[in-house]
């Protein structure tokens, strides 16, 4: 059996590269630091902040939670989780038990927000009625709701759980089809844009998606294992992801490698056309005249529904007492 | 004689002939997995690479990478 290269405990993960192994808590610990390291280098959270975390069930989003919620002590912020119920049938509800179990053990607020109470229907509901691919949609669906909410709430971050893996995986799959502009968008942090738009940071930008599972497994957080059932083998990025871990199997460093330099070249990349401005419908940020969740609900429904929303989820936030004014 | 995995998501339960024992890593090439991309555990306990898997043995191999 392989030793904790630290304590010489038990070891639960080798880093055959680096030539070491580690126990449950030295693993723990290493991964925090690798937060924690990320979080100062790009200046991702400051004393004083309001953190909103995307929490949607699965293991990234405990380990996110995990880590975020024993940092709030020492950076001194508050952490507010944020789960979105897509209105996925099983999926969907069990997602949202894992989310509500994880905020309670973790003793960290969370707010459910429904998509189908917000807009008026769920997320496949909304892809079919606009004949387009369920996960793009979901995709906006869910950056929409995330970024109205933390506008709400006057947040000064919206934290995603996107890992290492996720990242490589983003930035291959937009090289292949080019979408340069993409690529830009693909760092550990982005700016806020006052009223509009509430900046985004990666906190598990260099932890692994292995990592992030034996975190949250080892920590005994609760999350879903289960994928969503709209997710096709087919799919670039289910294939990448494998070729990925295939490619950080041979060349050990590869993924972080990466990230770290595609963070320090975002700028070289393009930035879409058009400038950030204000949507006429809702007032969040759009890239043109309406955003794309109006653009989209006003193609199926008529009407679009981003103020709707808004007012939704001002409701939500008032009853968990978030909103600002109070703080 | 053989190791019975258990794979996660999913739940499938395969069974992995081996000859005594056999290597993590070993054991993840043969169920078609890259080290990277999954982990597995035993009596709840997650397995290094360079640990051995034995005849009899009951483990659960998590498949890490997710999709969209």
């Amino acid at each position: 059996m392989a030793r904790c290269s630290v304590c010489g405990g038990p070891a639960v993960v080798c880093y055959r590269d680096q030539g070491r192994c580690l126990c449950r808590e030295h693993f723990i610990e290493y991964v925090e630091s690798k937060v924690r390291r990320a979080v100062e280098r790009y200046g991702m959270i400051r004393r004083g902040y309001r953190v909103v975390a995307a929490v949607s069930g699965g293991k990234d989003s405990a380990t996110l939670l995990g880590v975020l919620s024993r940092l709030r002590g020492e950076i001194g912020f508050e952490l507010v989780g944020f789960h979105i119920d897509l209105g996925i049938g099983e999926y969907s509800e069990r997602s949202r038990e894992a989310a509500v179990a994880l905020a309670r053990q973790l003793g960290v607020p969370l707010v459910v927000a429904s998509v189908e109470e917000a807009a008026g229907f769920t997320v496949p509901e909304l892809a079919r009625r606009a004949r387009r691919p369920t996960c793009s949609v979901c995709g906006m669906v869910k950056r929409y709701m995330i970024n109205a909410f933390a506008v709400e709430v006057g947040a000064d971050a919206v934290a995603l759980g996107h890992n290492a893996d996720d990242m490589a995986v983003y930035a291959l799959k937009s090289f292949l089809v080019q979408d340069l502009e993409a690529i830009g968008k693909l760092g550990p942090k982005t700016e806020t844009i006052p009223g509009l738009a509430v900046g985004r940071i990666r906190p598990l930008y260099y932890v692994s998606e292995k990592e992030s599972f034996l975190y949250a497994y080892l920590r005994g957080l609760p999350f879903l294992h289960d994928e969503c059932p709209h997710v096709s083998n087919r799919q670039m990025e289910v294939l990448l992801k494998g070729e990925v871990a295939r490619l950080e199997e041979a060349k050990p460093g590869l993924r972080s490698q990466l990230l770290s330099k595609l963070a320090r070249r975002l700028s070289d990349y393009p930035r879409p056309e058009g400038e950030a401005g204000r949507c006429r419908s809702c007032g969040l940020i759009a890239w043109g005249e309406e955003c794309a969740y109006c653009k989209l609900t006003r193609r199926v429904t008529g009407e679009p529904r981003g103020r709707r929303t808004r007012e939704y989820l001002r409701g939500l936030a008032e009853t968990a007492g978030l909103l600002p004014g109070r703080r | 004689m053989a190791v019975r995995a258990r794979l996660v998501p999913g739940g499938r339960v395969v069974e992995v002939e081996v000859d005594g024992r056999v290597r993590v890593s070993d054991l993840l090439r043969r169920l078609g997995f890259a080290v990277e991309e999954a982990v597995v555990i035993r009596g709840g306990r997650p397995l290094t690479e360079d640990e051995y898997v034995s005849d009899g043995d009951e483990v659960e191999v998590v498949r890490v990478l997710s999709g969209g």
